[in-house]
């Protein structure tokens, strides 16, 4: 396998978002076995360190692409071609929402060792209702994650039906790329949010 | 991962830690985040009429190595102009407190941090000096 051959292409997927989970597994079956050491062990070293090579670059395929966040990160990562950060800049807003929140937790935890339980149960009282908030919007990221995805199919359909890549169809993707690492970016703050009311919460 | 000596003592230790009044006109402040893991970064520092930074704060939630990059960002603010802040780089951090390399992204939240305070204070003092009844209309 050749060091050009992407995640995609080594397991058979077309360079789309929505992927058959059932025909990346049995690829991933079908190529395991084909280098797997067993079979290479009365082979020459030479032999036998291509199809670990080969072996390895599988699982990271399939570790990378089975999961869809890291299927993105990874599309984002092989479309720009380079090492730039995948995922954008926050807003300065949600920043110091982030800021204002963990500060709440802060007092939290110390109302937790003082002697007030009615300060205590406001301050967790105020602490769900943000985190049901927090849901909510993780939840409408999931939704644009998925619209995303879709989108990001129809343009590679056309893509290929059209022949080439005109460069309204690269300013199309590179948009689409451009809101995943927003999205990417925004869900990765709030999901940090989750898990630490949770543990305040505990 | 082993943390080293000079992190675990601004961990344990942090230095400056706390918040100024964000609309006061000497302050500025500097609020940074990690897009890949979700820390984020919170530095001020308050300037004299000389235009020196004369005390700085700063508030972190994320990983130790990220709280002691800020905590020593706000030792070295100290006393130094503005101009001479600006110089700080997230090298020298590196350098300072040990950090390996997957720690690097945390001293160069910091360097981001402290430019961010500066030129925040720089847009208030400017806009202060330029148009003073515009800034204290718009409070």
């Amino acid at each position: 396998m050749s060091e050009e051959t992407d995640f995609f292409s080594c397991l058979g997927l077309d360079r789309k978002l929505n992927i058959d989970p059932s025909q990346a597994e049995s690829q991933f079956h079908a190529l395991s076995r084909k280098f797997h050491p067993d079979y290479f062990q009365d082979k020459s070293s030479r032999e036998r360190e291509i199809s670990q090579d080969n072996a390895s670059f599988i699982n990271k395929a399939y570790r990378t692409l089975r999961d869809p966040v890291t299927r993105v990160e990874y599309l984002i990562r092989i479309e720009r071609g380079s090492n730039g950060p995948v995922r954008a800049e926050a807003p300065p807003d949600l920043l110091e929402e982030v800021l204002e929140l963990r500060e709440k937790l802060e007092e939290t935890e110390l109302l937790k060792k003082g002697n007030d339980p009615s300060r205590l149960e406001n301050a967790r009282e105020g602490i769900k209702r943000e985190l049901e908030n927090l849901n909510q919007r993780l939840e409408a990221f999931q939704a644009r994650f998925q619209n995303l995805s879709d989108e990001w199919d129809r343009l590679q359909d056309r893509a290929r039906k059209g022949g080439s890549d005109g460069l309204e169809m690269t300013a199309k993707k590179g948009k689409v790329l451009e809101e995943f690492s927003k999205v990417l970016s925004h869900r990765t703050y709030l999901l940090n949010l989750v898990s630490e009311i949770r543990k305040v919460l505990e | 991962m082993s943390y080293s000596e000079k992190v675990i003592d601004h961990y344990n230790n942090p230095r400056n830690i706390g918040s100024f009044d964000k609309n006061d006109l000497h302050v500025g402040t500097g609020i940074v985040g990690a897009p890949e893991c979700g820390d984020v970064m919170k530095l001020q520092i308050r300037v004299n009429e000389q235009g020196v930074i004369e005390d700085a704060r700063f508030k972190t939630f994320g990983c130790g190595s990220a709280i002691a990059s800020s905590s020593l960002a706000t030792e070295w603010v100290k006393g130094k102009t503005v101009e001479e802040a600006l110089q700080i780089k997230n090298t020298e951090i590196v350098k300072e407190l040990n950090l390996p390399p997957v720690k690097i992204h945390c001293s160069v939240l910091a360097e981001d941090a402290i430019k961010a305070a500066l030129e925040d204070y720089k847009k208030k003092s400017g806009a202060a000096n330029s148009a003073p009844a515009a800034a204290s209309s718009g409070g």
